[in-house]
């Protein structure tokens, strides 16, 4: 009973906003046998002990499908292409997980561009091989992995409040921004 | 004590519900919810809801037939002040019979996206005023919640499903009433901007000191905003 307590106080207290981003994309569940083979060998490599969750993506760049799940408190999100080869693997993170050093160079980019900022989603972005991939989600030392971090970041700036995606190396260079545009909320507000 | 304290409230209610001095209205409720941009953060909303009545009386009892309710026309003036915070104000009318009843609204709205549904509070508070009475006070407070039926957010061409349930405190002169909401629906998105929801709206007032009276309405809600 603690733990819905704990749940109604952080939905009704809690500043743990996360963001829809401004989709030209549409994702919806699929079941396990639409996914192709290549992918679900490479998920169950994985050895989750909780229920995978599979999406299909359709974007104006194409299609592609995503294996989402919880493990040990952690956040996994697997993107495969059509024909099931990995193409990225994402994971929430908390700030204080990331080196200082990369840490400090985000932050003194995000304070040139905002008066006022907070970081809102924090992933770590994993790309690489099949088998590097693999060990990197198993815990073990995956030496070939290319590290970014996509940060969630609301600011404000001369134009007032705006939320961004940003794509960051794993030295802190930006690489990528996008402007996150909210779905419409006319039917919670009124 | 948890689920002593739930049991005692469930057995209140039903208690309340089944008492054959209790009162019940079952009804339709079609809403059109029209939203125009106006700039960066200002918005304008306007309301048109009808309350046609199918049915009312006490259990027990012979009901009466189909009969006009009411019709509420409401423009209120929003600003966002962030990408989920909206502050609205504005006025209703209310055409009951030959009569307009006056209504001075005032609401704080906040939406937040988890990652797999949308949770959104209103904090609200209206003025009524009716020829002849005293004016009445409301002060409400609702959640919602919107779960997408298919994926984790609802893109268009899907389906959600939304749950309502709210608090309304009504003062007037020395009087207090409590009226407790739960709306569940089932809601299809065209596009954003262009969405269509129906489902129950059950309602309960008047059951502090009284009988009290419980009202379902059918709810049609289309929301099209430019």
């Amino acid at each position: 009973m603690k733990r819905s307590y704990y749940l109604l106080c952080s939905l009704l207290l809690g500043p743990l906003v996360s963001v829809a981003q401004d989709k030209y994309e549409r994702e919806y569940r699929v079941p396990m046998e639409a996914v192709p083979v290549m992918a679900r060998s490479f998920v169950d490599s994985c050895q989750f002990e909780r229920r995978v969750r599979w999406y299909r993506e359709e974007s104006i760049d194409g299609h592609s499908f995503e294996a989402k799940v919880k493990e040990q408190g952690r956040r996994y999100s697997i993107e495969f292409d059509t024909l099931g080869q990995i193409q990225d693997v994402e994971l929430l993170s908390r700030w204080n997980e990331l080196p200082a050093l990369s840490r400090s160079a985000m932050e003194e980019q995000l304070g040139t561009l905002f008066n006022r900022f907070r970081l809102k989603r924090i992933q770590q972005q994993w790309t690489g091989t099949r088998i590097v991939l693999l060990q990197a989600i198993r815990g073990q030392v995956a030496a070939g992995i290319e590290l970014r971090y996509e940060l969630v970041v609301r600011g404000r700036g001369t134009d007032g409040v705006q939320w961004y995606e940003f794509l960051f190396s794993a030295s802190g260079q930006e690489e990528r921004r996008s402007a996150i545009v909210f779905r419409n909320t006319d039917n919670l507000d009124y | 004590m948890d689920k002593c304290c739930w049991l005692f409230l469930g057995m209140l209610f039903l208690s309340s519900a089944l008492s054959a001095q209790h009162r019940y209205r079952i009804g339709l409720l079609p809403q059109v919810n029209l939203n125009v941009k106006l700039g960066d953060r200002w918005r304008l909303n306007s309301k048109v809801e009808m309350r046609p009545l199918l049915t009312a009386g006490r259990f027990g009892e012979a009901a009466d037939g189909w009969q006009y309710g009411l019709t509420d026309l409401a423009l209120l003036g929003a600003v966002k002040l962030s990408a989920q915070q909206t502050l609205s104000g504005g006025y209703l009318a209310r055409f009951v019979g030959q009569e307009i009843h006056h209504r001075t609204i005032q609401q704080f709205s906040l939406v937040n996206r988890f990652p797999s549904f949308r949770f959104g509070q209103r904090f609200a508070a209206d003025q009524t005023f009716v020829p002849d009475e005293a004016m009445a006070l409301r002060l409400r407070y609702r959640l919602s919640f919107e779960f997408p039926l298919n994926g984790e957010s609802v893109d268009p061409g899907e389906a959600y499903l939304k749950l309502n349930h709210e608090y309304l405190n009504s003062f007037q002169e020395q009087e207090y009433d409590l009226e407790i909401r739960i709306a569940p629906s089932i809601g299809l998105v065209f596009t954003d901007r262009n969405k269509l929801e129906t489902g129950l709206d059950y309602r309960l007032d008047g059951f502090l000191d009284a009988p009290g009276r419980s009202t379902i309405w059918w709810s049609v809600a289309w929301y099209r905003a430019w």
